[in-house]
């Protein structure tokens, strides 16, 4: 039977429209991959599996890893800059934009193109919009220079049980209801909040970003401006954090809590009700978390006479990017790779390392529900950790005076007089 | 004479070249380094831009720097005192004849032997754990509650908790250091003075202090040197209060978490300051030294 050519002119222009995505594109590279997470990390085991899966897939393709921790901010640029071989790194967005701009090249043409795990969709159209808004919005480049991964945000956190037992059923939204609820924790015989040295400070940047929106944080602690610790709203959110000790909303001894203490203390003894402290809380103590401890979430709450509302809130994200020295068969491999991780894994990275996913479809964590809430509500943003934390050279002096303060040791004003001196 | 001394040289030029590969150009580099804004440590001297001295008062103008200035200073005085002191008092009991001097010795050395970090989180979540620390659970066995009351690391506290954790780390080192040192005194001085009547503190004094007085200014110069380069406890205790200047200059270059600027020049100026403390520390201990000699 002969069978005319042009019966396969359909099949073949499938085959055609098919390579012009990366629906057919074979990789070739080997990449060194320089993280920010720790070998042991959840993160990390995620990472391995999605390498793994990736390499099988795509054989001319090989990914080593290097996990440095959180010390890769400090390791990277050294090694990069002295010739390492590395392909792609990851970290907290604010640093590759920052710390790393210098090599840090675009993925841009990559992450435009679609994918056979996006549906062929182009990437930077499937993933979180937020989080690609995120990407634009902090960096100078006119450009996208990472593929953002594991979005953050720092909010209060919370024991539901301890709410529940205190006989609070809607949580607070705003800083009066917020003391009330504190109130209502202690009579209930719990602590109401705890905290430790790296996250003490985050209050206070809240509560004055806040009050006075966070250019005049950001101002402040760096010295820039106008902005003077002298004006009242500094003292008066050292004041507001002052009536919260004065309410016994903090134990006694929280100024001994070295971090991880806080935390650990929070998930294992089951008395304190918050800790105000970033989404991966609920993934660094999930090995000290009781079975059935159910975690509840919500905004830093509106404070009077401010600027900003409680839509404002202070989040980031991680990021995979890719070294500018790369060639191009090596972008488009360490690229393809960051989106195969941020999509087909997605929903890996949320069940085991309790992550904010970025896939439309994925799932959230059940312990991060009340996140997702707190997300769908957001209008505006702070940088990660509020921009109190900005300097680095001040921010020891500061969480060591707050640790003092929500201790009941000093006073607001000694507070502000400590920090100026 | 002539060939010999190029063979001199010939032998010595390994030496010479290892010497200035890896501690004159390291130096150097960094003095220059100093008098320059230079965005990261490896950027090309292209990216350099010179400012004189404007980091030297960039660095003292900071506060977090000017504390870890105090910090090592008490450490250096105070911890120097108890760590040699406490020293030369366990390396005196174990050379007296006391049984089970090895075990002992072996027990005090032990410390040396694990990573400064790790030793550090050890005393920070084991030993002064607020709630189920070591010293915690001991004042609670005590009748008074003075010493269960110690929050030790409350910000007040805690940087002479690390210099108490300190002083133990270093203690076994310079034990040994004079056990060795008083093994070689010879015991017929101590037998003359005791026929002359001098009882153990006289002989303490007027035999064994002035016969060790060299290796205790070793050990002076070994621990001033290990002062100016404190640095994995104040990494795990944290802290303003415990900030010592080898962890602010660690990072003025590399870079302090969330804070995305920075100056390695300042890192660089910050390392200039610490070597010429060491080299006052080394004259003033080779002046302390001047009459000193190792008998042995």
């Amino acid at each position: 039977m002969h069978i005319p050519t042009t019966a396969f002119a359909p099949c073949l222009a499938v085959l055609l429209l098919g390579t012009t995505s990366a629906l057919a594109q074979a990789y070739e590279a080997d990449l060194n991959y320089w993280s920010s997470y720790g070998a042991s990390e959840t993160q990390a085991e995620v990472l391995r599996h999605a390498a793994a899966a990736f390499m099988a897939e795509n054989p001319d393709v090989s990914i080593t890893f290097t996990f440095n921790g959180r010390d890769n901010y400090q390791l990277l640029p050294a090694a990069v800059e002295a010739g390492r071989n590395i392909q792609m790194f990851d970290g907290n967005s604010q640093q590759i934009v920052s710390t790393f701009s210098a090599f840090t090249g675009t993925v841009q043409p990559w992450i435009d193109q679609g994918y056979p795990w996006t549906g062929d969709e182009p990437y930077s159209e499937y993933t979180m919009p937020a989080m690609m808004a995120l990407a634009k919005q902090i960096d100078t480049a006119d450009t996208i220079r990472f593929v953002p991964m594991n979005p953050q945000a720092v909010m209060w956190f919370g024991n539901r049980a301890i709410f529940e037992a205190a006989g609070i059923n809607t949580l607070p939204a705003t800083w009066d209801e917020f003391v009330a609820d504190c109130g209502k924790i202690r009579d209930a015989g719990y602590t109401p909040i705890t905290t430790d040295p790296p996250y003490s400070a985050i209050i206070f940047g809240y509560y004055l970003s806040r009050l006075k929106g966070e250019a005049f944080v950001a101002d402040l602690v760096q010295g820039n401006g106008a902005a003077s610790w002298d004006d009242p709203a500094v003292l008066e959110a050292a004041r507001a954090i002052e009536t919260l000790a004065a309410n016994g909303c903090y134990a006694a001894d929280v100024d001994a809590n070295v971090w991880p203490a806080g935390q650990q203390d929070m998930v294992i003894g089951e008395q304190t009700a918050m800790y105000l402290n970033g989404t991966w809380l609920p993934n660094e103590v999930q090995a000290s978390t009781p079975e059935g401890f159910s975690w509840t979430a919500f905004a830093f709450p509106d404070v009077p006479g401010a600027v900003d509302d409680a839509g404002h809130l202070a989040y980031g994200s991680y990021g995979i990017a890719v070294n500018t020295a790369n060639s191009e068969a090596e972008n488009a491999a360490a690229v393809a790779f960051a989106t195969y991780v941020n999509s087909k894994f997605d929903g890996e990275m949320a069940d085991l390392a309790k992550a904010i996913p970025v896939g439309p479809e994925t799932a959230w964590p059940k312990e991060l529900a009340d996140v997702k809430t707190v997300f769908e509500h957001t209008t505006g943003k702070y940088r990660p950790q509020t921009a109190i934390t900005m300097n680095g050279d001040l921010t020891p002096i500061l969480n060591g005076a707050m640790m003092k303060l929500v201790a009941g040791q000093i006073t607001a004003a000694q507070f502000v007089d400590e920090i100026r001196r | 004479m002539k060939r010999k001394s190029s063979i001199g040289w010939f032998l010595m030029a390994p030496a010479l070249v290892l010497i200035a590969a890896v501690l004159l150009y390291p130096s150097l580099r960094t003095l220059i380094l100093s008098f320059h804004e230079v965005p990261s440590l490896t950027a090309p001297a292209s990216e350099w831009h010179f400012v004189g001295f404007e980091n030297y008062a960039a660095l003292f103008s900071i506060r977090l720097y000017r504390i870890s200035l105090l910090n090592i200073a008490v450490i250096w005085a105070l911890s120097g005192i108890l760590t040699i002191g406490l020293a030369l008092l366990l390396a005196s009991a174990l050379t007296s004849g006391i049984r089970f001097s090895q075990l002992f010795t072996t027990i005090i050395y032990l410390p040396e032997v694990i990573s400064t970090l790790a030793l550090g989180y050890i005393w920070l979540l084991f030993v002064y754990n607020p709630r189920f620390g070591l010293l915690q659970w001991i004042g609670k066995q005590l009748p008074f509650t003075g010493l269960a009351a110690i929050r030790w690391t409350a910000p007040d506290t805690i940087f002479f908790s690390m210099m108490i954790a300190g002083t133990f780390a270093a203690l076994g080192y310079f034990t040994l250091m004079y056990i060795s040192a008083l093994k070689k005194v010879p015991a017929s001085l101590y037998e003359a003075a005791k026929i002359e009547g001098a009882n153990s503190l006289q002989r303490f004094v007027t035999i064994t202090l002035p016969l060790i007085r060299g290796e205790t200014t070793s050990i002076m110069l070994i621990f001033s040197m290990a002062s100016i380069n404190y640095f994995a406890f104040p990494l795990v205790f944290g802290g303003a209060n415990t900030m010592t200047p080898m962890l602010f200059t660690y990072n003025a270059i590399f870079g302090a978490d969330l804070d995305t600027t920075g100056n390695v020049g300042v890192g660089a100026a910050s390392t200039v300051v610490l070597l010429m403390v060491a080299v006052v520390l080394f004259i003033l201990n080779k002046w302390l030294a001047r009459n000193a000699k190792h008998y042995f």
